[in-house]
């Protein structure tokens, strides 16, 4: 039951201590006032009881159904972005299979003319190559031509050590970067 | 904060599992009360409070070292329980529903156990009066000391909210408490009224 006196149950709720006025005015109500006396000594058996209530604690082995809990998360986060990965490659295809069904329709439907023409460019492309293959060719020989044999083998030893020296230079370096972090 | 405590959250920070399972081992007991006092059911406490420390240990990088990790945590519960209540509206539960958590009895005689099970499940009826955000604040405010300053901080409240949060929370336990003792005593004076004889 509540109390008509709205003023009291502030004083009464509030854990802010009251300043020695207020502290006498409340005594004096709670002497007089049956339903406010009630409402205090509610207040303090719930006080009693919820301060009487012990910390509870989970059940034996908690940390270690926290791990197993977070390793199956992990792992199905990792299928999760597995079946992404795959659902994601599987669209790519499947729009460049169409696209290409799209582009080769003209080609389903006339044949022939598309075929002279693909004929025709990779003739074409063979005679390119071989023109490019005789034009290199003959800038080699001329080079070969100008330096003697062992300067040609020197420049190969000295472009090799270059290589070698740069490889174990960069591996020390990005490893010491690591230890770093 | 001990040294130790430092140490692990550092290797924690840097995702180290074996180092937060040490703080989970550290914590469990504040967190799976909280989660249990909020639920009023053990094995959704257990669900809560596990899922608290996965989600405290994502957002590891984005915590405070300047923030107690305590509080901190039982924040993450906190709201994790209130989203959770607010979506089952469990605070609709009728206080018979109320399962009555197992205490290791320290004190002999089967009695104890019973009283024991007993004051839990009317601390538990007590706390469903209240609305998740109410029943959070008085946890932490009687079962941790709390002040309305760290209350509110966990609870993103300010300190007024807080007070008047509270004060409605015992005033709504304390009519709930009378409202129990007038249907004990309309109880007993209806078995009275049976045991009687008829004059």
């Amino acid at each position: 039951m509540a109390s008509n006196h709205p003023h009291i149950e502030v004083w009464l709720f509030s854990k802010d201590s009251l300043i020695p006025q207020e502290s006498a005015l409340l005594q004096a109500h709670l002497k007089t006032c049956e339903t406010c006396q009630n409402l205090f000594a509610a207040l303090q058996v719930v006080e009693k009881q919820l301060h009487a209530s012990p910390m509870l604690a989970p059940e034996a082995g908690f940390s270690r159904r926290w791990e197993a809990r977070l390793a199956s998360q992990r792992l199905m986060r990792q299928r999760w972005q597995t079946n992404l990965a795959l659902a994601c490659s599987a669209a790519i295809l499947l729009a460049f299979l169409g696209a290409l069904a799209w582009l080769s329709l003209p080609v389903l439907q006339s044949p022939f003319a598309y075929l002279l023409i693909l004929v025709y460019r990779l003739t074409s492309f063979y005679y390119t190559l071989a023109d490019l293959s005789s034009g290199l060719g003959f800038v080699v020989r001329l080079v070969l031509a100008l330096a003697p044999p062992t300067l040609w083998i020197t420049l190969a030893v000295v472009a090799a050590s270059l290589i070698a020296l740069w490889t174990v230079t960069y591996r020390k370096l990005s490893s010491m970067w690591r230890l770093n972090l | 904060m001990q040294s130790s405590e430092i140490s692990w959250l550092k290797q924690a920070q840097n995702g180290d599992t074996e180092a937060f399972a040490r703080l989970v081992e550290l914590y469990q007991k504040p967190v799976f009360n909280l989660c249990y006092r909020m639920l009023g059911d053990p094995a959704e406490a257990e669900d809560a409070a596990q899922e608290t420390f996965l989600r405290a240990f994502r957002s590891l990088r984005r915590y405070d070292d300047n923030r107690p990790f305590g509080t901190w945590l039982l924040s993450i519960a906190a709201h994790y329980c209130i989203d959770k209540l607010r979506k089952q509206r469990m605070s609709t539960v009728s206080t018979d529903e109320v399962e009555s958590y197992q205490l290791t009895d320290k004190r002999p005689g089967p009695e104890s156990s019973l009283a024991q099970r007993e004051e839990q499940q009317m601390v538990q009826a007590l706390l469903l009066e209240l609305n998740p955000i109410e029943r959070a604040a008085v946890v932490m405010y009687y079962w941790y000391d709390y002040s309305y300053a760290e209350i509110g901080e966990a609870l993103s409240l300010t300190e007024s909210a807080v007070k008047s949060r509270l004060h409605r929370a015992r005033r709504a336990m304390a009519l709930k408490v009378l409202e129990q003792r007038d249907q004990e005593i309309a109880l007993e004076r209806a078995r009275h009224g049976e045991q009687s004889p008829a004059y």
